[in-house]
């Protein structure tokens, strides 16, 4: 019994592992990306560098002065959105969106600020982070919808390979320092071991939590049975926050917005606030809507004080007191996106992400070896087999190539592109695409060096083209204390070190030896 | 500051794990540890262990859990590395560390 059961779970592992394990791949290593969302988009738009996060003018300053401005820009809008300079975001952005002329779709009208000087900033065009995180869990070039049940599937299977992997590799806590270099397929084997091992409750928690920030996709029914109207209604009343009010038609001539605010900061003078949204601001039905910035407090959702446009008077505070259940969901997610990180814990956040990547990435590199060790030399490989190494030569060494190809769009396609940001994306997966051709004629030991000294040269280049097209290069982040880029410069220095260390080990010997996946950004 | 005693005395406790099992201790001393100096080992790795987790959690109940999860990745990962590559050197990390960790202790403390 006990050792079909060992049987069974190492078939398991085995086959859910390659089943999703490019897939996985790609998840995990655009969500390792995703922790340093904010500072990714930072560094794609080189205007906003020389902006520090130091703001002198306080909140209610900030807040009267954009108060004014879309009063006298955009009294008729349909909604005001005004967001506050944070630590990682260093500017006031005053934004308005229009009531859409019949048949058509109003779109927002952006102001950037600097916020002491008022001073107006364009940064270019470019999806930065937000890229990245899109692609963790809504993929790209596909519906919505059928992307997030693809990656559902995979985080189940992955929680599915995790735990018959715990099973399987019994000696993972005995030999949990073990990892011995230069040994051929042993090497591989303590690799996979050690980088599951040393953040596995990490990994078990990405994983889970994961599947909970899509679990109403994934599990509906409670939600249906309970409300009439399904999720919908659910999310009608679990986020009052996020509906709009009904339009009275009766104008608002003299608004409470500053009678609101006042009445917020005395009763609430410790809470920051991240961002301000009023609906109908020239409507007697107007609402203003502030959302408080959360701190370092295992909570996802952020609270919100609805006041009313007319009156003034306090309507509703949401997720201030939340309900267990709903502190579990947030919490959840808040421990999933790691969005309270301060930057010590988002490092081992991001170290851990690049844990499970190596655990992916030598997972799939295995499965391959292994079944090229049992076969006989004269043998020729099956379509399988060929199949699997192209895929894992495209993926692995594709995906840090393709994203070093989006960064140097970014800073190489002309700012005035109209479209620009689409073009980086493409860069992006041409240059995976350019890969994966290669990878199919070549999946060969020199195939693998070829394309790590290729991913080294793009990476050790990458701070040499943005010192060349930008005012800013590493010595001057680092005089300067912008931390953020000169940490993105660094990490490019050192994927460049890590794949030429790479391009190394496959050279001296015959059979490539451990190859690994330290990506960064 | 809590958070950085805490993150070396995870490293402590690690290399505390590593130290009890025999191959490690041979790479870094040269010689075979005796039965009874594993099992202190083991037992001094638990303990601190656990006053790593008590210190993380003292400071916040969740963040703190977050935090000790990425401690333990960051000892393990940076030992296998030593082990590895540089055994010997965790000889002068026996002096090390408690030192590091008494002066930020006292920094801490003033």
């Amino acid at each position: 019994m006990k050792d079909s059961f060992f049987r069974s779970m190492t078939w398991l592992h085995t086959w859910v592992g390659l089943l999703f394990c490019w897939l996985l791949w790609l998840v995990f290593f655009a969500g390792t990306l995703s922790f340093f969302r904010q500072e990714i988009s930072l560094w794609s738009k080189p205007e906003l560098h020389s902006y520090s996060s130091e703001v002198q003018s306080s909140q209610q300053t900030l807040l009267d002065y954009s108060f004014e401005r879309l009063n006298t820009e955009a009294p008729d809008a349909a909604r005001w959105w005004i967001s506050l300079p944070s630590e990682r975001n260093a500017l006031l952005r005053v934004s308005h969106l229009p009531y859409p002329e019949p048949g058509e779709k109003a779109s927002w009208v952006n102001h950037n600020l600097a916020p002491d000087s008022k001073v107006p900033v364009t940064p270019r065009e470019s999806k930065g982070g937000s890229f990245f995180y899109r692609l963790h869990f809504d993929l790209h070039y596909m519906d919505r919808t059928t992307a997030r049940w693809i990656v559902c599937l995979a985080s189940l299977f992955m929680l599915v390979a995790l735990i018959s992997g715990i099973v399987i590799h019994k000696r993972i806590f005995k030999d949990m320092f073990q990892f011995r270099v230069g040994k051929g397929s042993r090497s591989w084997l303590d690799g996979h071991n050690l980088s599951s091992v040393l953040a596995l409750p990490f990994h078990l928690m990405i994983t889970y939590t994961g599947l909970i920030t899509l679990i109403f996709t994934l599990f509906p029914y409670p939600a249906q049975t309970v409300y009439e109207g399904g999720v919908k209604e659910f999310r009608k009343e679990f986020y009052p926050e996020r509906q709009r009010p009904e339009l009275s038609h009766q104008p608002l001539t003299s608004p409470a917005f500053s009678e609101s605010l006042d009445h917020f900061f005395t009763n609430w003078p410790e809470q920051p606030i991240s961002r301000i949204i009023i609906d109908h601001p020239k409507d007697a039905a107007a609402v203003m809507k502030i959302y408080g910035a959360n701190r370092s407090e295992i909570k996802d959702e952020q609270a919100v004080w609805l006041y009313s446009g007319k009156t003034g008077e306090l309507l509703n505070t949401v997720h201030l007191e939340d309900s267990a259940a709903a502190q579990l969901y947030g919490g959840m997610i808040a421990m999933h996106t790691g969005r309270l990180a301060s930057p010590g814990l988002r490092w081992l956040y991001f170290l851990c992400g690049l844990a499970g990547c190596a655990m992916i990435a030598s997972g799939c590199v295995m499965w391959a070896k292994r079944l090229r060790e049992r076969q006989k030399p004269a043998q020729p490989a099956s379509f399988g087999l060929k199949l699997v190494e192209s895929l894992n030569l495209a993926a692995i060494m594709g995906l840090p190539l393709a994203t070093a190809a989006f960064f140097y769009a970014n800073r190489l396609i002309p700012v005035t592109n109209s479209g620009r940001a689409d073009q980086e994306v493409l860069m992006f997966f041409l240059t995976w695409a350019a890969t994966a051709l290669f990878a199919t004629k070549w999946r060969n030991t020199q195939g693998w060096r070829t394309l790590a000294l290729i991913n080294a040269l793009a990476w050790l280049t990458l701070p040499l083209c943005n010192a060349l097209t930008t005012q800013g290069s590493l010595i001057s982040y680092v005089s300067n204390g912008q931390w953020a880029l000169a940490m993105f410069d660094t990490m490019a220095l050192l994927a460049a070190a890590v794949f030429f260390w790479q391009s190394k080990q496959l050279q001296s010997t015959q059979q490539p030896q451990r190859v690994r996946r330290e990506r960064t950004a | 500051m809590m958070y950085l005693i805490a993150t070396l005395l995870c490293f402590t406790s690690f290399m505390a794990f590593a130290l009890a099992k025999t191959p490690h201790y041979k790479a870094v001393f040269g010689t075979r540890p005796e039965h009874a100096l594993s099992r202190r080992y083991l037992i001094i790795a638990w303990i601190i262990l656990l006053l790593t987790l008590v210190i993380n959690v003292s400071q916040a109940a969740g963040y703190g859990s977050l935090m000790f999860c990425g401690q333990m990745a960051f000892s393990v990962l940076f030992l296998a590395c030593l082990l590895t590559f540089r055994p010997k050197w965790m000889r002068s990390l026996f002096y090390l560390l408690p030192a590091a960790i008494l002066l930020i202790s006292i920094l801490h403390a003033v």
